[in-house]
């Protein structure tokens, strides 16, 4: 599809790009480095903060090109050991960030593509099935076939999902049954949204299917910039006009040891213990999923809360960078008030809320993974 | 072991992350933290059968010196679960030179008792709970510091409490499950109140833990020595109590009540008992459920109003 001649111009320009930029970050301070990657994440907690409307049930079909051109050794040891490896560690964090989303794998290898996991809300086996499969490497990439499968599929999940396709691909060619466009509006018409992630060059196919689908496309310059580039697609997008927003009826059941096996719902298989439809008291062996038996979608409550810290963010702290001998709860010690550290040298950061002080370190961790305030869970009887 | 047949198969990330780094040896050195419910309104209504405070004292500084006794490297922290403010009261802000456990003990019950002097206008007002969620957060942020200066240190959390759960801290809490969760950090709670704790339960279950009522509370010591003492290691030849029933129902956001059916909103998850024409947390107009879903899908999609 692309010339030989701007396939060159684009290669050597990225190439250019990749080695500025890490000449530029060893340029740096690393203070500096960290007071950038700072304002970075402040700016996407903010907007965190104002858009809470996500979609947070998301139905993602992942593509990974195993065509020949996954082969080429420009990462290290291999792009396809490093394309395997992140795609790994997307799966994680999705399922991480979106609890009650669900996933599909398809390899695209042979002109052809093949759905090797369908839609599910179980890591391990997508990764299994993905650690498997991506032995085997053949012939080309071809985008049509791998858009038409993962439709076939998003065209039948509710109305109420964000619909995706995340394409990994290393070729710089697609080989097509049809006219792509075709496709693409079938795609447009259905709300579904592609994200391609390029490895190689960029690719003037890939960028009209993802403008035409309101997705994004990146290509990557190295191992990291391609992980963070993967890694950038797990948080949850912000709802589009088109999904249908509802009240979707669901089922918490609790999970019993029973003292003899019953058969369950999913499997037809005697199971000890299982979790109970609230609706019609059938047995399935696995949460999240819908009943069997009445269609009532169950879900354990933790699944729920995984992602709550996305509707009650934290506030962003204020930084104030020379020491403040403040008080902090009474206490006159200059202090970090969750791990006690001295705050001598180091940057202070205080909780809007609850005016805690806080090291560069909880701030962090606060942010990143727990989610919590100390100083404001701490004053008994703020209402979330 | 009920505990395998109970994990669910999200459990399986946490439990790779226990294991892929390096797998469990006996020789970990490990931090202990010790969450101690100190809610004195509690401490002053136990029941004939129920331990008093004084003996619990007694009965965790005993824990304590025998999880030192393991290995020297071993490191203690203690948090007070305290109404209005948790503490971390051991290491203090003082010079950490208390390696004895003598030191330890004074340095605590010292700091025990200038943060509970101002108890007698709590006494009555049981309107004030222990903020769990809180200590609970400074438990983790202070691990997370350790770990920093030692990154092969084992941390694992001990909670002792005997408050009922306060259900708005449910979130809360749950945020400080799952960091745990991801840090693979064991939660162990041992139930010293009269009424099970369903978070408590949910903690020790998804962090791998162990969760105990103690049915003779005078045998704490021994409780504690048999189930909470051994890492995770060995812990693997024991036979140790387990859950055979865990309550994962919610709490809606409406009342608070806990349901086992319910309506969640698609654009935030908050859940309610009840139909609701708009979201409360998210403001978002709801359309009326659809009873099935692939006609839904084949309509055209209207713009959701805003
Ligand atoms: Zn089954
Ligand atoms: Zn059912
Ligand atoms: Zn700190
Ligand atoms: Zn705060
Ligand atoms: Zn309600
Ligand atoms: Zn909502």
């Amino acid at each position: 599809m692309d010339s030989d001649d701007e396939k060159e111009e684009r290669r050597s320009y990225n190439w250019e790009k990749g080695i500025d930029k890490t000449w530029e970050n060893i340029g740096e301070d690393d203070s500096d480095l960290r007071a950038q990657e700072r304002k970075r994440k402040k700016r996407s907690t903010q907007k965190a903060i104002q858009n809470v409307r996500k979609g947070m049930t998301r139905y993602v079909f992942v593509v990974l090109d195993l065509s020949k051109s996954i082969l080429d050794k420009d990462m290290k040891p291999s792009r396809l050991t490093v394309a395997v490896k992140t795609v790994e560690a997307f799966i994680l964090d999705y399922f991480d960030q979106n609890p009650l989303s669900q996933m599909g794998v398809i390899v695209a290898r042979s002109s052809l593509a093949e759905k090797i996991t369908e839609l599910s809300g179980n890591p391990s086996k997508h990764i299994s099935t993905l650690t498997s499969t991506s032995t085997n490497v053949s012939g080309e990439f071809s985008l049509q076939n791998s858009l038409e499968v993962a439709r076939s599929t998003l065209c039948y999940v509710p109305a109420y999902g964000s619909r995706e396709i995340i394409i990994v691909s290393g070729s710089l060619s697609t080989c097509d049954p049809g006219d792509i466009f075709e496709t693409v509006e079938l795609l447009k018409k259905e709300g579904i949204k592609v994200h391609i992630i390029g490895l190689s060059a960029e690719v003037y196919v890939c960028r009209a299917v993802t403008e035409r689908t309101s997705g994004s496309y990146h290509v990557a310059l190295n191992e990291p910039h391609f992980r963070e580039l993967l890694l950038n697609l797990s948080p949850p997008p912000p709802s589009s006009s088109k999904t249908e927003t509802r009240l979707i009826k669901m089922g918490f059941p609790q999970r019993r040891a029973d003292i003899s096996p019953s058969l369950c719902a999913c499997h037809q298989q005697p199971k000890y213990g299982g979790y109970y439809c609230p609706q019609c008291q059938s047995k399935c062996c696995e949460l999240p999923t819908d009943c069997q038996v009445c269609g009532l979608t169950l879900i354990s409550s933790p699944h729920l809360a995984r992602s709550y810290h996305h509707l009650f963010p934290v506030p962003y702290f204020i930084e104030h960078v020379p020491p403040v001998a403040q008080k902090t709860f009474g206490r006159d010690e200059a202090a970090c008030l969750s791990c006690r550290v001295a705050l001598s040298q180091a940057a202070v950061y205080t909780c809007p809320q609850c005016k805690g002080n806080f090291c560069t370190e909880c701030d962090d961790y606060i942010h990143d993974s727990l989610h919590n305030c100390p100083g404001c869970e701490m004053q008994s009887r703020h209402n979330r | 072991m009920a505990w395998e047949a109970l994990r669910s198969n999200r459990k399986i990330e946490a439990d790779g992350a226990l294991s892929a780094p390096r797998g469990l040896t006996q020789d970990d050195t490990s931090l202990l933290v010790v969450l101690l419910d100190t809610n004195p309104y509690i401490w002053s209504q136990r029941k004939q059968k129920e331990l008093e405070w004084s003996s619990v004292l007694e009965h965790v500084f005993n824990f304590m010196s025998a999880y030192r006794l393991l290995k020297h490297e071993n490191r203690l922290a203690f948090i007070s679960v305290h109404p209005g403010e948790s503490k971390l009261l051991y290491p203090g802000s003082t010079d950490p030179t208390g390696t004895d456990m003598e030191d330890i003990k004074n340095e605590i019950v010292t700091q025990l008792n200038a943060h509970t002097r101002n108890e007698e206008l709590l006494k009555s007002n049981s309107g004030w709970s222990p903020m769990l969620s809180g200590a609970l957060s400074l438990a983790l942020c202070y691990i997370n510091r350790i770990q920093r200066e030692e990154p092969l240190i084992r941390p694992r959390i001990l909670v002792l409490h005997a408050s009922p759960d306060v259900s708005n801290q449910y979130i809360s809490i749950m945020n400080c499950i799952f960091s745990a969760q991801k840090k693979s950090i064991l939660i162990d709670t041992c139930i010293l109140g009269s009424n099970d704790s369903p978070f408590l339960q949910q903690a020790s279950h998804l962090t791998g833990g162990i969760y105990l009522k103690p049915s003779q509370q005078k045998a704490l010591l021994q409780y504690a020595l048999t189930c909470y003492l051994p890492d995770p290691f060995a812990r693997k030849f024991l036979s140790l109590p387990t859950l055979t029933r865990v309550d994962f129902r919610a709490s809606c956001f409406c009342h608070k009540e806990t349901i086992d059916m319910g309506f969640v909103c698609s654009v935030c998850l908050s859940i309610y008992c009840g139909i609701t024409l708009v979201c409360q947390t998210c403001g978002t107009r709801l359309l009326q459920m659809g009873t099935a879903k692939k006609p839904l899908v084949k309509k055209a999609l209207p713009a959701a109003p805003k």
